[in-house]
This record gives structure tokens, C-alpha cells and sequence, in this order.
């Protein structure tokens, strides 16, 4: 599944595309559910912690390729 | 791949040449930019415990949340135009790449113009704890931003000058993961600033 992705972004422009507006979609869910979590709940840090969290590991898994580093640079790009 | 020294010791003369090939070099690289994202993750994750020891959760009630949220989301959608110049790039569409760059470029300015409104109207001083961790913060990052649009702008003009292609994108690549980690670090510093409380 990792490498998918990987293999999807070097091939595939067309699907790469659709995954980073996918990406995006979600970042863009989670910010709004952080926003609806400040307003409504006090004593929040935990959970906007939990989402930060989330919305970090998909900006390094799908934008910045984070997996590349454990699999080698000869089999990355 | 073992890197091969080319020639004899130089005794001084002139330093001794070494022959990577392209796959090893691409991997020093691609480490090197993530061990500078690392060292810089300690500086940002330095501030970021400041603010909680200075201000503790409190923020004030008078923040321009709107103004917050509307700058979050211009970059989270700058890192997706990022993102899409590199796929271009990587598929040898330079036109499409130099778009997708241009459009980050800009994406980031409306960002630092954000920025700059809200240092120029908000209802806090920088004597105040909150607004000593509120101005490093946010003007730290914007620095890094800056940068950011400044590298874009010279990857731009390289591009629109045929220096990178299919097969060589790594300065493209380069520039669009640096803009990514300034991305990741909004993420963290958003909801420290803007929306946590007791």
C-alpha cells in the first residue's frame, strides 16, 4: 500500500493529482472539526493535539513522502 | 553503492574527488533535507512548549479567529498546489509544474499578508505573555515562509529555464518539502495559538 503510492506518484499524474486533492479534503475536514472543537469544548488540548497529530502525519505520508526514507533512495525516486 | 575516491592522495594540493552515482546522491540528499527538517522541528517544538509554560492554555477572547482559520486553510491549500507541481514535474510537464509553483508563490504571499494584518490590528501587546509567545511564534514562521517563497521564486525561474526535467526534479522536490514541513508546523502552531483553552 505504501509503495502504491509511491509507484501512483511517479507514473501516474492524473492519480496523483486526485490523491492530493483527497489529501486536501481531509485537511481541510479536520481543520474544520478543530475549529468546532475550540468553540465547543473547553479544556481541549487534548483532542486538538490528536488532530494536529493527524493532520501532520498526512501532510509527511502522502505530501513529503515520509515512507521514501525507510525504503532507500535508489528504490524512491 | 560505495563512494570511490578518484586519483591518488593529493598531499594537500587539492581535495580528492568522489564519483556517487545519481541514485546515491539523490539518497544524501533526500537525507540531508530531513535531518535539516529534524534539527529545525527542535527550534519550533522549543517555542511551542514557551508559549504553554508562558501564557499557560488561556488565549485572549478578543483573536481574529476568522482571520486564523481563513490563513490555515490559504496553506493547507498552497501545500496541495506544491504538491501538484512536483507530480508535474516528475511526469516531465514543465508548464503545468512552473503553474502549479506560481500559484503556491502567490497562495504563500496571501498567507504573509494574513500575517501581517494580524500583527498590525491585534488587541494584545508583545509584553503581555501570551502575545511575547503569539509574535515569536508567528513571526518565526513567517520568516521561514518568506524563505519559502523566496526558494520557490528561484526554483521558478531554473524551471522556466529547462534546468529540471522528468528525470532531474530534485531541486523541485526539494523546494516543495520545504514548503511542506512550514505547512507542517502551522498545523501545530494554529491550534496553539488560536484555538486552545481551559
Amino acid at each position: 500500500m505504501e509503495n502504491e503510492h509511491e509507484r501512483t506518484f511517479e507514473l501516474d499524474e492524473g492519480r496523483a493529482v486526485r490523491l492530493g486533492w483527497r489529501v486536501f479534503a481531509a485537511l481541510a475536514v479536520l481543520t474544520v472539526v478543530e475549529y468546532v472543537v475550540a468553540v465547543e469544548l473547553g479544556n481541549n488540548l487534548t483532542p486538538l493535539a490528536v488532530i494536529a497529530l493527524t493532520k501532520a502525519g498526512l501532510i509527511a505520508r502522502y505530501f513529503m513522502h515520509i515512507v521514501a526514507l525507510w525504503r532507500g533512495g535508489e528504490e524512491a525516486h | 553503492m560505495v563512494a570511490v575516491p578518484r586519483g591518488e592522495p593529493s598531499f594537500g594540493m587539492a581535495a580528492p574527488t568522489f564519483h556517487l552515482s545519481p541514485a546515491r546522491r539523490l539518497a544524501i540528499n533526500q537525507t540531508g533535507l530531513w535531518l535539516f527538517f529534524f534539527s529545525e522541528s527542535f527550534l519550533f517544538g522549543a517555542l511551542l512548549a514557551a508559549r504553554f509554560y508562558l501564557a499557560g492554555t488561556g488565549r485572549p477572547e478578543h483573536l481574529n479567529q476568522l482571520l486564523g482559520l481563513g490563513i490555515t486553510s490559504i496553506l493547507l491549500l498552497s501545500s496541495v498546489t506544491a504538491y501538484q507541481s512536483e507530480a508535474a514535474i516528475k511526469q516531465g510537464h514543465i508548464g503545468r509544474s512552473l503553474l502549479f509553483l506560481a500559484a503556491t508563490i502567490l497562495l504563500g504571499l496571501v498567507f504573509v499578508a494574513g500575517v501581517g494584518v494580524e500583527w498590525t490590528t491585534a488587541e494584545f501587546s508583545i509584553s503581555e505573555p501570551y502575545g511575547t509567545a503569539f509574535f515569536t511564534m508567528t513571526g518565526l514562521h513567517a520568516s521561514h515562509v518568506v524563505s519559502g517563497i523566496v526558494i520557490l521564486a528561484l526554483i521558478y525561474r531554473l524551471c522556466a529555464r529547462g534546468r529540471f526535467s522528468k528525470e532531474r526534479s530534485w531541486g523541485v522536490e526539494a523546494a516543495v518539502k520545504y514548503w511542506h514541513f512550514v505547512d507542517v508546523v502551522w498545523v501545530f502552531f494554529y491550534p496553539a495559538l488560536y484555538l486552545v483553552s481551559r
